[in-house]
């Protein structure tokens, strides 16, 4: 009867000090006070941090050692994690290191490797996806961009939308209609666009959060070069399955969530004052420890996910169930901030006239927090599509 | 393949109580005087004994170990004081050892010779205790003490004139009759016990004082742990059975499990199932390793679990429509235990208030 016994010592206390000490001494103060600030991090926060990384050779924690990788188990990715969002460290970039990067791994050509995966080892290249169209959202196989071939490129036609970083990008991974005959599915291919191609123009959409996120990216007779095609031709649905299935077990979730709710308790006890037994107070306390409860239970359903998945033994139902209930997680403690915040800040979230140009007051950051949050149960397949996803696996139909 | 929960921590305890507990036959009548069948299964298996230390003839097993037991039970909603017999007293009398009584009673209870009710939830105040010369006496009462199984021992706290708490061990015979009982919403079967001047020896007091709340505070979360390690494994089964119905019921022409107003009703009690699991996995080994500096997790866990006990209860009940009030389906059984497991061992409130007095915040 010992099979169910904790290990007796943490063989990772000298991991964990290293760790703590590379992210004290190594990321740049006026970087953690952006990240603690929970102001909007840019290509620069993030370059400055994975070069850090890079040149520790702590580049890609998630890759093999083969490309560059750490070769660190299960608990030493979440350590990281979990220690680098604690220290207020920005998260890594994740468009290049955990969606297009392990894509290529898996599917790209021998050149298509050494091209593209050592710029984003080391942060010089910045990377963002082209996949939702203005009539393929939730049904994202209906898209229409389309590539036509012409001797050794292809012409691409078409528009983007909701592209997350495209203004500082260097390149998109953009899933493109080869041919629309048989299954929709069966007509897209996946093709590495560098943004700087002729014919591409990017606008910005305002969104309700007042930040600069997201844009339409038109493309008219584009020119991309047929050895930036991944995979064959008609392969790039399976390379964006391959990709949304690991979008979902990004392990620094439940760290930033975590980091989150610390956040919140710090704020809730600042405005505790004299009223600790006010009904509000309370009220929102439950709301806390219940997000707090949630974080907890959230990190085991990631560490099992993560486990499985390297097990191949990982079911769709299980990321899409980390998904949904991280993504709502994460609405419900910004909603606790919300609460907090709002009334005196939702009225002053842009500065319009001020006297202090360097104005980084956490409360209003937490007002464009939680309205850029609620497209947390929108991207990346929004919580209805999550638990028809779910609902398939359960049910088994 | 339809959903199938995997058990928290897998192994021969799990399956042979689940293997004993989907044999147990329902009863809804008060009659603890003879121990059930099923209930005599396990002293002989030597469930009692599982978390007691070796040195006391216990197998000197670990929490995940009782918790596999009682996830195992849960996913038959039994009724039986699994968590209070064989984790709390355990728990309990374990830090009380190097005292003669706890440590005789401790083997005895091992060894399947004796059954201890621990009455730990009630207000001390309900029972006042005085000590004169060598003799120790009770007034009052013992509320709700969970006697589904006969018990060879009670173990309660009293308070003295002082308004100090004090731990006390009994023998059942030494104390009077049930005066009332109950059959509760899950079919427990507990006894309020009227007590007027009864006379206990002094060598009874097994803590006074500080001493107390620390041995029950912690026997406490051990309960509130495995009592939570039982309602994952109703809510677990309450899912598939949910699931199963749903694919067989046809209405409109099709089965049920066509309406996606429905399947994702399921969803979100499956969601909510995946994180208490993972919570309480993750407690039961972090409890086992850090001790008391885990208590804070554990009530965090029980104010969690006691809304999603309740969410996949009420979702179970409706989404069965009219057979989910019928006490003769499985489903509303474990309901029914979903919710007694979340009122047990500390309620969703007492968690709160626990929280909310040692808070981090301060």
């Amino acid at each position: 009867m010992t099979s169910n016994t904790p290990p007796d010592s943490d063989p990772y206390t000298a991991f964990r000090e290293e760790l703590r000490q590379f992210a004290e001494q190594h990321c740049p103060p006026e970087l953690k006070a952006i990240v603690r600030s929970n102001q909007k991090v840019t290509r620069n926060e993030y370059r400055i941090w994975q070069e850090k990384l890079f040149a520790r050779g702590w580049g890609a924690p998630n890759w093999p050692v083969e490309h560059g990788g750490t070769g660190w188990d299960l608990q030493q990715r979440y350590l990281f994690e979990e220690i680098t969002a604690q220290a207020d460290c920005p998260p890594q970039y994740h468009h290049g290191l955990g969606h297009i990067g392990p894509v290529i791994m898996h599917f790209g050509t021998e050149a298509q490797k050494a091209r593209f995966l050592p710029r984003i080892l080391d942060g010089s290249e910045w990377w963002c996806q082209g996949y939702s169209e203005p009539g393929a959202g939730s049904d994202l196989a209906s898209l229409k961009t389309s590539a036509v071939r012409d001797g050794d490129d292809y012409v691409v036609n078409g528009q983007k939308v909701w592209t997350s970083h495209a203004q500082e990008a260097d390149m998109m991974y953009t899933l493109v209609r080869t041919s629309s005959e048989g299954r929709k599915q069966a007509g897209i291919s996946l093709l590495l666009i560098p943004m700087s191609t002729p014919g591409i123009e990017v606008r910005p959409i305002p969104t309700i959060d007042h930040w600069h996120h997201v844009n339409e990216v038109f493309l008219h007779e584009v020119r991309v070069p047929c050895a930036n095609l991944v995979g064959t031709e008609g392969e790039g649905w399976k390379c964006a399955k391959f990709l949304l299935d690991r979008e979902r077990l990004s392990p620094s979730t439940v760290p930033r969530l975590a980091r989150l709710a610390d956040q919140v308790a710090e704020l809730l006890r600042a405005r505790r004052g004299s009223n600790e037994a006010s009904p509000s107070q309370h009220v929102l306390l439950e709301r806390l420890y219940l997000a707090q409860a949630g974080v907890m239970g959230a990190r085991e359903m990631l560490l099992s996910a993560i486990q499985e998945e390297m097990q191949g033994t990982l079911a769709a139902s299980k990321s899409s169930a980390l998904k949904l209930f991280c993504s709502e997680l994460s609405q419900q403690l910004i909603g606790i901030a919300f609460d907090i915040a709002g009334p005196q800040y939702a009225a002053r979230l842009v500065a319009t006239v001020t006297d202090d140009a360097g104005d980084t007051e956490l409360q209003r950051e937490l007002v464009h927090t939680y309205l850029f949050y609620r497209s947390r149960t929108i991207a990346g397949g929004t919580s209805e599509v999550q638990k028809n996803v779910i609902a398939r696996d359960l049910f088994g139909a | 393949m339809p959903f199938h929960a995997s058990p928290m921590f897998p192994g021969d305890l799990y399956d042979t109580t689940l293997r004993v507990a989907a044999a147990a036959p329902v009863t809804e009548t008060f009659q603890a005087q003879e121990p059930s069948g099923t209930w005599s299964q396990f002293l002989a298996l030597g469930w009692q004994a599982v978390l007691v230390a070796e040195a006391h003839g216990g197998a000197g097993a670990s929490l995940g170990d009782v918790a596999a037991i009682a996830e195992a039970a849960g996913r038959h909603a039994l009724a039986m004081p699994l968590v209070a017999r064989c984790a709390v007293v355990p728990a309990l009398l374990g830090q009380l050892a190097r005292q003669p009584a706890a440590a005789e009673l401790l083997r005895a209870l091992a060894a399947g010779d004796a059954s201890v009710c621990p009455v730990l939830e009630a207000d001390p105040a309900a029972m006042r205790c005085r000590t004169e010369g060598e003799v120790v006496v009770l007034d009052g009462c013992l509320q709700g003490a969970d006697l589904t199984e006969p018990a060879t021992h009670f173990v309660f706290v009293a308070r003295d004139q002082a308004g100090g708490d004090v731990l006390m061990l009994a023998r059942r015979d030494a104390l009077p009759g049930c005066a009332l009982t109950w059959l509760g919403a899950d079919a427990r079967q507990t006894a309020d016990i009227a007590v007027a001047g009864v006379e206990l020896p002094a060598a009874c007091v097994l803590a006074r004082g500080d001493a107390v709340q620390a041995a029950v505070g912690y026997a406490q979360a051990v309960g509130a742990l495995m009592v939570s390690a039982q309602a994952v494994g109703a809510i677990g089964a309450m899912i598939e059975q949910t699931i199963d119905y749903l694919g067989a019921r046809e209405q409109f022409g099709v089965a049920l499990a066509t309406f996606q107003a429905l399947r994702h009703r399921v969803v979100e009690m499956y969601v909510a199932y995946e994180n208490v699991r993972g919570m309480v996995r993750q407690l039961v080994l972090a409890l086992e390793a850090r001790g008391i500096e885990a208590l804070r997790d554990v009530s965090l866990a029980k104010l969690c679990l006691s809304a999603t006990a309740r969410q996949v209860a009420e979702s179970a009940i409706q989404l069965h429509g009219g057979i989910g009030m019928s006490r003769e389906l499985p489903a509303a059984r474990l309901a029914m235990h979903a919710l007694s497991c979340s009122l047990q061992w500390g309620d969703r409130f007492f968690h709160l208030d626990r929280l909310a007095a040692d808070s981090v915040l301060h």
